[in-house]
């Protein structure tokens, strides 16, 4: 016999338990023997691979390499500082590598944190006493006291059920009161079963008694959980960039690597001078603090965005955000705000009332269509009625029970009705077969009735009807109908709407109607606005509901979601996935009448149709979808810890609108990235040039491989830095989302970083080498110097020559399109911050000794400084030209900014 | 011949001393009620326990009789072992790995035992009273002699129906790449296989369905058929571990036993040597 068909003793002999409950001993055992009532499937991760993942990069492998042949010429060639060089170059992957585990480190503890946050606490009966525990320390025999808002935490069967109802919507995706009973029913399966309760559910109303049969995995939400695992995660946007980027710079550095060995061999510069000038080529061309600026520009925004109540588990899904093109979204507590208000009433003698006040504490004014002197009576007959068949209560301590019956006890409470003094004596419980509950109450000698429920429910069993003149009369034909009307009335507004009747005997039948109540969960506050953004933003949002389509339609019409087709439920079923494909390819679909199963099928089908999805969810039968979709969003107050750890971002406040702010942050990260790259490109040139000439001229070494890293890893970063923290531009939800195929390191970058500004870096430095070389006496055709000062000196004014540059380019490329000066110059304070940090810097190269042996600068007469003024500044002036050229030929008209592609 | 149930007055321990019983019952062996004494000795409940485990047993007619050993538990089995005509010996075992460490399953699994050895992770107490459907899971058509009589005695002894589950491991590319056609020979050629077996439990009157699965990872998609089907008993084939196991990555054998949310056996064939 199946657990849930066994009686009361066998079962409790079976799971060796009693009515008290287990003793401390017992217990202990038994967690040693079961394990910890927790999820072994979500393994830890392991940081210590994680980081040493971090080493397996194209850069990281390629430095490697470099470095491991300066340590190999230093040993055939000692003493030329190759060691130096090479143990410089490993430095720079170990920080490289830690400095981008860090933040992921950060991103994940951040999230643990959250997860800590979850109520844990049980009541249990042990040892005949009553005792609160953690979840984690509920093992199979214990008794679990269940109360109103208790979440369930282990599998169990009733041993006693006070009324009670669960919300099973974590399991099921369905979000109705379900009836527990100490009967089993007629079935087989253990889901089907009404005497069992289940972890990861909710209590919503009553009270209960049940013996834990099965904890952790063994559990149903264990079972479900698993299936999970089995969903691939495509790779992101951003670990596709990444790659994209990191092989892109390593072909390109290796290619002029192998040129320049060639060369070298050719012109007879022997193996090893032109090993170790490839391998200086090689390190020139990487831009090594490329990896860890983008890490830290991602977390900078996640932090930001948590700050905004979107926490993100995976930095790479910021950037993943802004190349969203759909949002498929649930509705109750998401786009509504899970709150039933009761919005209009409607009494069996003719008139109808509105409420105002949404919310269930709110305060609000009634106002009637029209009244007579017994109006009042009714309306009072009909709240007393609602209130007295109601579990639900509000109070100081807080709001418990369904939240359908919530809002009539709010809209009573609006009114001032309290329940009258009447002691309950029975009830008959909702169940979906009914679709109708009553509460039976005794008044002295008098039995009164209340009945609530489905107009289809409720109607029949109705003889009477209180009329306006507030006197009971039979009921005709005429209110019949008028009642049927004004109920599918606010069906079409989308209220959820009950019938209330009351009776003189403990029967469902013979009812006097005393009207209908209309409740619907609004619409949040910010909801619209975020459609209209998103719409702005060419972003599709698609509603995924449990609900019919009649409500979900009235929602989306009332939060502004257009949508060309509603697809329930049972036609998806009915569809081919090529036909899915096609119609979510090309229309706006509201989903309605759907199971949670149903989601992954959804996702698949729009990633299939070229989208890149953002789906939302929050019950455990959800988290296949949210692993599947480019972005899975989890919600953070009502959403499971299976959804949450499924997810790749957890709504703090489970909003729609925060989606919206999140997909704005994703597509700044997008620019900022784009912005930094640009600039990182830009000191290459410099970085690369020095060497060439030096190659095909007769000069002496321009740069040293120990500047070139003091650029990259020193000055370049904290700018970089800032240009990931650039707040969004103006036009960022103007423009579309950034496509699937679209990549940061595109021509316009190139062309930018390489072509345009990299050569005005790279003439600033050249000229301010040559110049301060041949101010000094230098002849043309000298490679080698006297002076070993005047060399150092001249590499210092070509550093600098990149640095100055460098800072203010920083300033330029703050936006993409707009200028800098709209932007106002000192609002990043990170940049103004990392621009005063360069100055120190400078100051350090040309006077500080240590640090001078390190970098082989010296100190440089400020007499000599003059020729690097010009150049910063014509960069950053032909810079904000060139933007302007390009606003002015995407523009219909000019000075107004629109959208320009990246 | 007897078949040995170990016991400590623990709730999994009788839920595997009923699972001995079964297959005790099936072939009319005596079960053997084994505690091994030791200073934090739960000796109230072993003897509740093996009054227990004799009431059911007087239920299902096996003859039984209770054995106490004493010594280092392991090597005192050992011993009785190879002086008893032993057919299998079922002990249970902790359901957190932290505690598998020095665990008695874990050091009889190490041994090289004169007996067939059945580890039982327990995951739901009142499953050994309706074990309906068991699971064997398998690498494509590796099933030995030992392990498909273990695996189908016990579905004799409970009348349930079974099923014999075949992964075939591959990579994602492979996976992909793979037709229907393809797939489907693959199949038949495990079908083929695998034909004996079949035919075997045809014979007993043992419903079998053989189902096949190419993935990429094989543990995951077990799990994935376990909680989508109804299974009360999943049998697998035991590893034999070394000293020094604890130290090395957990094998998928090892993750499927930890992680399932059903009854487990790990069945240990008996050494031949």
């Amino acid at each position: 016999m199946r657990i849930f068909a066994l009686d009361r003793q066998t079962l409790l002999l079976r799971l060796k338990s009693s009515e008290n409950g287990l003793d401390p001993q017992q217990v202990a055992r038994r967690l040693k023997e079961f394990g910890p009532n927790q999820l072994a499937g979500a393994t830890k991760k392991n940081y210590l691979l994680a980081y040493l993942f971090q080493y397996t990069n194209f850069f990281s492998i390629l430095l490697q390499g470099a470095a491991l042949l300066s340590c190999v010429a230093d040993h055939y060639d000692p003493g030329q500082g190759y060691n130096v060089l090479g143990h410089a170059i490993l430095g720079a992957v170990i920080i490289n590598a830690t400095f981008t585990f860090w933040q992921e480190y950060r991103a994940d503890k951040a999230m643990e944190e959250l997860l800590k946050l979850m109520p844990t606490k049980v009541s249990l009966r042990r040892a005949g006493a009553i005792v609160a525990t953690t979840t984690h320390e509920i093992v199979p025999g214990d008794i679990m006291l269940l109360e109103e808002g208790d979440k369930v935490a282990a599998d169990g069967i009733l041993l006693e059920a006070n009324s009670l109802y669960l919300n099973l919507s974590s399991l099921t995706g369905e979000s109705a009161p379900v009836g527990r009973s100490l009967l089993p029913g007629e079935t087989q399966r253990t889901m089907e079963a009404k005497n069992m309760v289940f972890a990861g559910t909710t209590v919503l109303s009553g009270s209960g008694v049940a013996v834990a049969s099965a904890t952790g995995n063994a559990t149903e939400f264990g079972k479900i959980a698993s299936l999970t695992k089995n969903v691939r995660k495509a790779v992101t946007p951003m670990q596709r960039e990444i790659i994209h980027l990191t092989r892109t710079f390593t072909v390109i550095a290796l290619l002029m690597g192998c040129v320049f060995f060639a060369l070298g061999l050719f012109s007879g510069k022997g193996f090893m001078l032109a090993s170790i000038f490839a391998l200086a080529l090689i390190v020139a061309n990487i831009p090594e603090g490329l990896l860890p600026t983008i890490s830290l520009s991602l977390s900078l925004a996640s932090q930001r965005m948590a700050r905004r109540n979107a926490l993100i588990k995976n930095l790479d899904s910021v950037e993943t955000l802004g190349s969203a093109t759909v949002i498929c979204t649930d509705k109750t507590g998401t786009l509504t705000r899970n709150e039933m208000s009761l919005k209009h009433l409607w009494l069996a003698g003719g008139e109808q009332v509105s409420i105002s006040g949404e919310g269930y504490r709110e305060p609000g004014e009634f106002c009637f269509s029209q009244r007579n002197e017994s109006t009042e009576g009714r309306l009072a007959a009909l709240l007393t009625a609602g209130l007295l068949n109601c579990r639900a209560t509000i109070d100081a301590k807080g709001l418990h029970g369904d939240p359908t019956e919530l809002a009539i006890v709010a809209a009573a409470h609006k009114r001032g009705i309290s329940p009258p003094e009447m002691k309950k004596v029975r009830e008959f419980i909702f169940t979906s077969e009914r679709k109708m509950m009553s509460s039976v109450y005794q008044e002295g000698e008098k039995t009164l009735l209340f009945a609530k429920g489905a107009v289809e429910a409720v109607l029949p069993g109705c003889t009477s009807y209180l009329a306006d003149d507030g006197s009971e009369q039979p009921l005709n034909e005429i209110t019949r109908q008028e009642a049927l009307a004004r109920a599918t009335d606010f069906e079409d507004q989308a209220f959820r709407v009950l019938m209330i009747g009351r009776a003189a005997k403990e029967e469902e039948n013979n009812l006097t109607l005393l009207g209908l109540v209309a409740i619907m969960d609004l619409p949040r506050h910010g909801v619209a606005e975020a459609m209209t953004t998103c719409k702005t933003a060419g972003i599709r949002t698609m509603m995924i509901t449990g609900d019919n389509p009649r409500t979900a339609a009235a929602i989306a019409k009332q939060i502004g979601m257009a949508h060309d087709r509603v697809i329930t439920g049972p036609e998806l079923e009915t569809m081919g996935d090529e036909q899915l494909e096609k119609i979510l390819a090309r229309e706006t679909v509201l989903f309605a009448r759907m199971a949670s199963s149903q989601k992954l099928r959804i996702a698949t089908a729009l990633q299939n149709a070229g989208e890149v999805v953002a789906m939302t969810g929050d019950g455990v039968n959800d988290a296949p979808a949210l692993k599947k979709a480019d972005i899975g969003i989890a919600m953070g107050l009502s959403g499971t810890e299976v959804a949450k750890e499924a997810a790749d971002m957890v709504l703090l406040d489970d909003n729609f609108a925060s989606i919206v702010v999140a997909i704005e942050e994703g597509r700044t990260v997008y620019f900022n990235v784009k912005k930094f790259v640009t600039y990182v490109l830009a000191s290459n040139v410099p970085e690369i040039v020095p060497y060439i000439l030096q190659f095909f001229l007769k000069i002496p070494l321009p740069l040293s491989v120990i500047q070139i890293l003091f650029i990259d890893l020193g000055t370049d970063i904290l700018p970089g830095v800032a240009l990931g923290s650039e707040r969004p531009e103006k036009n960022i939800m103007n423009r579309p989302p950034v496509g699937r195929h679209e990549k940061i390191l595109d021509w316009e970058v190139f062309k930018r970083g390489y072509f345009f500004l990299g050569i005005i870096e790279a003439t600033a430095a050249m000229t301010a080498f040559l110049s301060f070389l041949l101010l000094h006496g230098w002849q043309y055709g000298t490679v080698t110097l006297a002076d070993p000062l005047l060399h150092r000196q001249a590499m210092t004014m070509t550093l600098l020559g990149a640095v100055t540059c460098q800072m203010l380019n920083g300033l330029t490329m703050r936006s993409w399109e707009f200028s800098a000066f709209s932007l106002g110059l000192f609002s990043n304070r990170l940049m103004v911050a990392a621009m005063a940090l360069e100055v120190v810097w400078i100051w350090t190269l040309l006077n500080v000794a240590p640090v001078q042996k390190v970098f082989n600068t010296a100190h440089v007469p400020l007499g000599d400084l003059w020729v690097l003024l010009p150049f910063p500044v014509a960069l950053f002036l032909s810079h904000e030209g060139y933007k302007w050229l390009r606003r002015r030929r995407s523009s219909p008209n000019p000075g107004q900014p629109v959208r320009l592609r990246a | 011949m007897k078949v040995i149930a170990a016991m400590n007055g623990l709730v999994s321990s009788d839920v595997a001393a009923l699972y001995a019983l079964r297959y005790a019952a099936l072939f009319d062996y005596t079960l053997c009620l084994l505690h091994v004494l030791n200073p934090v000795d739960l000796r109230e409940e072993v003897e509740e326990s093996m009054a227990e485990a004799e009431e059911a047993a007087a239920h299902f007619g096996v003859k039984t009789e209770r054995v106490f050993l004493s010594g280092e538990p392991a090597e005192a089995i050992r011993t009785h072992l190879a002086a008893a005509r032993t057919d299998t010996l079922f002990c249970s075992t902790r359901m957190h790995r932290r505690f598998f460490q020095d665990s008695l399953s874990e050091k009889l699994s190490r041994l090289s035992l004169p007996a067939n050895l059945a580890v039982v992770r327990v995951a739901h107490v009142n499953a050994v009273f309706v074990t309906e459907n068991i699971l064997l899971p398998i690498r494509e058509d590796r099933l030995s002699a030992q392990k498909f009589a273990f695996f189908s005695a016990l579905a004799k002894a409970f009348g349930a129906e079974t099923e014999i589950y075949s992964i075939h491991p591959t990579s994602r590319r492979r996976l992909a790449a793979m037709d229907t056609h393809t797939a489907r020979m693959l199949f038949q050629k495990i079908n083929t296989r695998l034909s004996h077996y079949a035919n075997t439990m045809k014979l007993l009157d043992i419903p079998l369905t053989i189902k096949h699965a190419p993935t990429g990872r094989e543990i995951d998609q077990i799990l994935h058929h376990l909680a989508r089907h109804d299974f009360q008993l999943m049998i697998i084939g035991g590893r034999r571990g070394s000293p020094f196991s604890w130290f090395l990555k957990e094998n998928p054998m090892e993750r499927l036993f930890w992680h399932t949310p059903v009854n487990t056996i790990a069945f240990y064939a008996r050494d031949r040597k």
